[in-house]
């Protein structure tokens, strides 16, 4: 069965949404008979289904043990969330400015250390925030909603952020040509204390259409994400 | 709808843990229904779900709306629930699922688990009669009518219960187990000639 699942990781899966809407009867015949010919090979789209069809159930009146239950969990959730938000604020600022003092020190420091600082420093400089910078998130579930595409300019210098649901200590992200799979660009990321993925393009990207393969950190590391860009003119 | 109104409130910034708490009590009753059967105890339960809240809570602010909120909390949910059930011992293999409840009470070992294990000590020979035990067998299974096969192939490939295929499928334990008896019974009597005696 592991090369049914690799033919499926090639094929599109089934978004969220259509298995929400077979299992609530809203798909034709036909479509959903596709979609159980896609169940029995697609152990990925089984969770999923699993889960749609515990989604599409009615849900029930609340009772009283039930309220007093959900407003428990909600009470031990609150406290977690003010850290969720600390850590995210914790982050750097995006947008930040660049001060030219710190251009010049920089400048001055590069000269005294070398060529070898001045490429570390350029690596860092990737990946630091600009002013002016689209913050295009990239989310782990993203990946099974084959149709969804972020739509870009070619003017832009954006900040691509991943949240990758795994906890690896690096990824890579591919960058492939959507039409022809050609890749064009490759590059090893490091998850920051957020364990989100950052990577800022000070070039913007030219117009076309792209996919971009989040991988597991080796040189031949499975595809974890898959999303799609667009670049227009 | 009042969902869709806390998403925006939240992703402006206005009164966010209120706004969070509206999409909290909407999703936590399907979130768990989900996790429920799938976890060991009530405990487990209760940090998956709170774990994918969290997990909504910091992807919220991205949430752009190209698919459904619902379809998109779907899969934040199965995320959290994969890296769960992939950390287990013995991973994906090793969580609950419900129980088969077959007739005669005894779980249904696989069908492949039926046919001689291949092993260093097989001979060559062994290999490739169980090799076309096996090539005859898929083909008998895709010859089946098809509620049958799909029953037949997500019991057998898959391992799923047959509370899981009657979910999946949107039909009743019970017409699974028929599905599944009968199916038994056209391979059976098909596969007989070719390699006697087949416990399915």
């Amino acid at each position: 069965m592991d090369e049914s699942s690799t033919d499926f990781r090639e094929a599109d899966h089934p978004s969220p949404d259509r298995w929400l809407a077979y299992h609530r009867g809203e798909l034709a015949d036909d479509e959903a008979a596709l979609l159980e010919e896609h169940l029995v090979r697609c152990r990925d789209c089984f969770d999923l289904s699993q889960a749609a069809e515990a989604f599409a159930r009615p849900d029930a009146e609340p009772d009283a043990s039930e309220e007093v239950a959900s407003a428990a969990l909600w009470r031990l959730l609150r406290p977690e969330l003010g850290k969720v938000r600390e850590i995210s604020s914790a982050r750097p600022p995006r947008p930040a400015g660049r001060s030219p003092w710190m251009s010049l020190a920089a400048s001055f420091f590069i000269a005294l250390v070398g060529l070898g600082a001045w490429s570390a420093y350029q690596q860092r400089e990737a990946r630091a925030p600009q002013a002016d910078v689209p913050i295009i998130d990239f989310l782990a579930g993203e990946r099974l909603a084959g149709s969804e595409e972020k739509v870009l300019s070619a003017s832009a210098r954006p900040m691509f952020v991943f949240h990758p649901s795994d906890e690896l200590p690096a990824y890579r992200l591919v960058i492939r040509d959507a039409a022809t799979g050609r890749e064009i660009f490759s590059h090893v990321l490091k998850p920051d204390p957020d364990l989100a993925l950052n990577i800022h393009f000070p070039k913007g990207l030219p117009a076309g259409r792209y996919r971009l393969e989040l991988r597991d950190g080796g040189p031949a590391g499975k595809v974890l994400e898959e999303h799609r860009l667009r670049v227009t003119e | 709808m009042a969902v869709e109104r806390a998403v925006r409130d939240f992703q402006r910034g206005f009164e966010r843990e209120k706004s969070f708490e509206v999409l909290f009590h909407r999703f936590r009753p399907r979130i768990e229904r989900f996790l429920a059967p799938r976890v060991f105890s009530p405990e487990e339960r209760l940090d998956l779900t709170q774990a994918a809240f969290l997990r909504i809570y910091q992807g919220l602010e991205g949430y752009r709306g190209e698919g459904s909120l619902e379809g998109w909390v779907l899969q934040v949910a199965v995320n959290v629930y994969r890296k769960w059930r992939d950390k287990q011992p013995g991973g994906r293999q090793a969580v609950p699922v419900v129980p088969f409840d077959d007739s005669d009470g005894a779980p249904e070992p696989s069908t492949e688990s039926q046919l001689p294990s291949p092993s260093s000590s097989a001979s060559p020979l062994d290999r490739v009669v169980r090799q076309e035990r096996l090539e005859a067998l898929r083909e008998a299974i895709e010859e089946l009518p098809r509620q049958q096969r799909l029953c037949m192939e997500l019991r057998t490939y898959q391992e799923r219960s047959v509370q899981e295929i009657a979910g999946a499928l949107r039909i009743s334990p019970e017409t699974v187990k028929a599905h599944l008896f009968q199916a038994r019974q056209r391979l059976r009597d098909k596969l007989h000639g070719s390699f006697g005696t087949i416990e399915l």
